[in-house]
């Protein structure tokens, strides 16, 4: 019981268990199969297309500022900042999208950082160059108004500072001669002149070397591939995107197969449970119509268990009765060879005192009465005193018919005691080749008292002796004839017995008699067991019903043909070889002698 | 490198095909294209050069203060709050506002260096705050690239905050109204981002326009005449190659003595902090390299440069028309290049100028 519970909750528990895992694999290939959200791939992508256009504006704008367009360095600062802001957007969106920064995003962020520090000495430069490129003229002239300068050194500051003009514009001059030039000028006397000059040379040289360091910032500009960074990134990106795509189109397949096995499962224990549930009704139909047919079904149960009841009730009757009636016959035949053997004597007794009477003592007695008289002469009247009286002639011949009586119904006795014996034959039961007739007259016999006055009219044939139970036969004839003088009166009552062969494998007996008759509403139910139209202490009810059961079980049958107010008959078929002897039954056994005590 | 020239560039939607080009190809066009360029811009250069044609233009390297951005009321005024709380520091003597004080110009009144916690000086000049919203870098030296980092960087720094962040979160988790408006505006308990981030809105409010944006705006008679001449010598004697644009400055790096000697000159000895952005990417050619500062309010941020060694604006523009332009100029021009420095104090502060000399 406990374990059966126990098993249950574990059944129902890896049943959620099993459920719960269906769905959290589902969730997880849903998951999956998410392709990367396609507002975030295109905001990654419009944060290229940004990255580019500022690098580029970038690159601009340093030229701008290298050639004097830009008149501060802000536009340089906002594009990096710009391209510093565009770079955390990207770290977040590819966050969101859930792809990890590749190693072209660390390139890139390196490109940059070295572009940023290469701007940020460009800007230096840049501005100390163009300090000095712009002071230059103003030296040149204040040079040339110095009344000491002679015009070698006019033209000589001129030629230097026109050619650092050009080196700053074309980028293409020979610096080692600009240096020569400067290094050539000379070294006046005059303080004043002498100050200009070392400023001239100062700032020449300024120019000069911020010159070449500017367009080696540009050129090292030029190198770093930040553009070529951009794109490899891209490149990548769209690399794990595409992989990403076909990951989740994977993952998208297995859902879409899952996903019909799952519904396929759900069809199937759908089904089951449609089926279970049809399955229910049919039985919840069943059970009404069974709740339906119950009344009906008890009813016919019940007559079932009555009849059975009845039946039983019959045969525990039978039982009874066969119970009864054997200890009856037994005793009956116990009592008839008891009764036979004193009945020898008494007989053989009065026989001798007969024959005795007839032979010697008749004679002797008129002899000695012959004498006496002679001798007294005289009739013996007075008892005392006188002589025996001679013999009245008449005595010996009554006392002779008194004995002949005495014999007679000795013999009658002797004669009842033998069909008693007969009748309730010890090997009763026993199957054997059994004349009917005789088991018709030693029942005619038994019932002599009920049949007294009754004219008796047999109309036997010659009939083959029939194999079968004779005590049970005799039981049925007698049954029939007791009947049969139940129903007729003293006054002109006829019971006519007739036996006949029927072919020459069957024997019919017919007891007829011209009694009240059967009513026809009765004539159906006689041979039901306890069915009795006679008061108590006359009829049982069992009679017929006992004769149907020993026919039947004979093999023959048994009929009655009867109209009220005339007379009834019942007629007996027997089969010659009945075959029943060795299905005779256990009934047939204690079958009752005698039907009414 | 663009096809194109000019201020428009198209820019192609498709993507470029794989460049092929060597890098010593792409250096040869790069120069091409800058000898292109140079040659038809010679005039255009040329005007640039000539100042009084470039203003004509209308081109000034000068920008107007934008406004500043939308920020968060409650985010600023918490950061009002944190700016001036002592309890970033180790021993919560020191706060923000110590050494920024904001209704003087952001700076230190007028120290040289500033004193940290326990009493220790700062090896360098603090700088005013109130644009720093639009430096490309913070500090001198342009170690930190926002103002949210700057914050790790001064709390961290032994002689200033001399503290560390987790100290600092747990000194402030202690209070429980602190704790409160921080999860009201940022749903979590104080962290080093969200105090950085509050202090970082509130310096971002703090940028306030001059007379000179005015000016530049269009208002023309928002400056003086000598203000005016002053900016015309400001720009024609080349400071505004360094100090241009939005901050006047802060936008870029310059090697401090450009066209001379200036620490050797100084008379003072060299510390750690001269050696200026070499400290941070320790390349030679960065030794000596600070960022240039911005030049607004500096009215009101004496003393000048990192080392806080000039007292005086006059002096600073001697040191600068010295070392960095490698020029002289008359006092008159350099007054009245003060004149113009001035007319970039917020107009809020300027009751707090002292008079011009
Ligand atoms: N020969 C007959 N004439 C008229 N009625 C008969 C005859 N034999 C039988 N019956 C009717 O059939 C009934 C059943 O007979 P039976 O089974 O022998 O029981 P019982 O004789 O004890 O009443 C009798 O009660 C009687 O009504
Ligand atoms: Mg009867």
């Amino acid at each position: 019981m406990n374990k059966l519970f126990s098993s249950r909750i574990l059944k129902g528990f890896s049943g959620i268990l099993i459920a719960a895992a269906a769905i959290a694999f589902l969730a997880f290939l849903a998951t999956n199969s998410r392709d990367a959200a396609p507002q975030a791939r295109a905001n990654l992508i419009a944060h290229f297309l940004k990255l580019r256009e500022i690098n580029a504006r970038l690159d601009v704008n340093v030229l701008r500022s290298r050639n004097g367009f830009n008149s501060d360095y802000d536009p340089l600062q906002e594009g990096l900042q710009s391209m510093q802001e565009i770079r955390a957007q990207l770290d977040t969106d590819l966050e969101r999208v859930g792809i990890q920064a590749p190693e072209a995003a660390r390139a890139l962020d390196e490109a940059f950082a070295r572009k940023s520090a290469s701007i940020d000495d460009f800007k230096a430069a840049n501005a100390i160059w163009r300090n000095s490129l712009r002071y230059l003229p103003t030296l040149v002239e204040s040079i040339g108004q110095n009344p000491r300068a002679d015009t070698a050194l006019r033209l000589q500051t001129s030629e230097i500072a026109s050619g650092l003009f050009r080196f700053g514009l074309l980028s293409d001059t020979d610096t080692a001669a600009l240096r020569q030039l400067l290094d050539a000028l000379p070294s006046s006397l005059d303080a004043y002149l002498a100050e200009l000059l070392q400023g001239f040379r100062i700032h020449g040289e300024t120019i000069l070397r911020q010159s070449e360091r500017e367009a080696e910032l540009l050129a090292t500009l030029a190198e770093i591939p930040v553009a070529r960074c951009i794109d490899l990134l891209q490149e990548n990106l769209e690399f794990s995107f595409t992989a990403q795509a076909e990951r989740a189109n994977f993952f998208r397949d297995i859902l879409t197969v899952y996903s019909a096995l799952l519904l396929l499962l759900i069809l199937y224990i759908g089904a089951r449970l449609a089926r279970a549930y049809r399955q229910l009704g049919l039985a919840n139909h069943q059970l009404n119509e069974a709740n339906e047919t119950l009344e009906a079904r008890v009813e016919e149960r019940t007559r079932d268990l009555n009849a059975a009841l009845s039946e039983l009730k019959a045969s525990e009757a039978h039982l009874i009765q066969s119970e009864k009636m054997a200890s009856l016959g037994q005793m009956v035949a116990g009592v008839a060879h008891e009764i036979n053997t004193p009945l020898g004597y008494v007989r053989g007794t009065l026989e001798f005192i007969l024959h005795t009477l007839g032979d010697t003592l008749e004679p002797y007695c008129v002899r000695v009465s012959a004498f006496i008289a002679g001798i007294l002469g005289k009739p013996a009247n007075d008892s005392e005193n006188q002589a025996p009286a001679p013999l009245d002639a008449e005595l010996l011949p009554e006392l002779r018919m008194a004995l002949d009586n005495s014999l007679y119904g000795l013999d009658q006795i002797g004669e009842i005691v033998l069909n008693l014996k007969n009748f309730s034959r010890l090997d009763r039961g026993q199957y054997t080749l059994y004349r009917l007739e005789e088991g018709i007259d030693s029942a005619l016999m038994l019932a002599k008292n009920l049949i007294k006055h009754r004219a008796i009219i047999k109309n036997y044939g010659d009939t083959s002796p029939v194999f079968c139970a004779p005590s049970q036969i005799n039981q049925v004839v007698l049954n029939l004839i007791t009947n049969a003088a139940q129903a007729t009166t003293e006054e002109g009552g006829t019971i006519t017995i007739s036996t006949r062969m029927k072919g020459n494998d069957t024997v019919v007996i017919k007891i007829a008699d011209n009694g009240t008759g059967i009513p026809e509403d009765v004539v159906g139910r006689i041979f039901d067991p306890f069915f009795t139209t006679k008061e108590i202490g006359k009829g049982t009810g069992l009679g017929l019903s006992i004769a149907y059961k020993i026919i039947t079980q004979h093999k023959g049958k048994i009929q009655v043909f009867s109209k009220p107010g005339k007379g009834t008959l019942f007629a007996i078929e027997l089969p010659v070889e009945t075959g029943a002897a060795s299905e005779a039954p256990a009934l047939a056994e204690d079958m009752p002698l005698l039907e009414d005590d | 490198m663009p096809e194109h020239t000019g201020e428009f560039v198209p820019i192609s939607w498709v993507r470029p095909e794989k460049s092929k080009r060597t890098a010593k190809g792409s250096r040869w066009r790069f120069l091409r294209r800058i000898r292109e360029i140079g040659l038809s811009a010679t005039l255009i250069l040329g005007m640039a050069v000539a100042p009084a044609l470039a203003q004509n233009l209308g081109w000034e390297p000068i920008k107007p203060l934008p406004p500043n951005p939308a920020l968060d009321a409650a985010k600023v005024k918490l950061g009002f709050q944190l700016f001036h709380d002592p309890r970033f520091s180790d021993d919560g003597t020191v706060a923000c506002a110590s050494c920024h004080l904001i209704a003087q110009g952001g700076a230190d009144r007028g120290r040289r260096v500033s004193e940290g916690v326990r009493r220790q000086m700062g090896e360098v000049n603090a700088p005013s705050v109130l644009t720093a919203a639009h430096n490309f870098h913070q500090f001198w030296d342009g170690r930190s690239p926002n103002l949210e980092d700057q914050v790790s960087h001064v709390l961290a720094n032994p002689r200033e905050f001399a503290s560390t962040w987790s100290a600092v979160i747990q000194r402030l988790s202690r209070d429980a109204g602190l704790v409160s408006t921080m999860r009201a505006i940022y749903g979590e308990a104080p962290s080093r981002k969200n105090l950085s981030d509050a202090i970082a809105a509130y310096q971002r409010s703090l940028p306030e326009i001059s007379r000179f944006d005015r000016f530049l705006r269009g208002e023309s008679s928002a400056i003086t005449a000598e203000e005016r001449q002053g900016y015309e010598k400001f720009k024609s004697y080349g400071c505004v190659a360094c100090h241009q644009g939005v901050n006047v400055g802060g936008n870029m790096f310059q090697r401090l003595g450009a066209l001379g000697n200036y620490f050797a000159d100084r008379g003072m000895p060299e510390t750690r902090a001269d050696l200026g952005r070499f400290n941070v990417t320790g390349k030679e050619s960065d030794r000596y390299v600070f960022k240039v500062p911005s030049l607004r309010n500096v009215a009101l941020t004496a003393p000048y440069f990192h080392d806080g060694s000039a007292a005086t604006l006059e002096e600073a523009i001697a040191v600068m028309f010295k070392y960095q332009l490698g020029r002289a100029a008359p006092a008159e021009d350099q007054r009245l290049i003060v004149q113009f420095l001035r007319a970039l104090t917020a107009q809020s502060l300027e009751k707090s100028l002292g008079s011009k000399p």
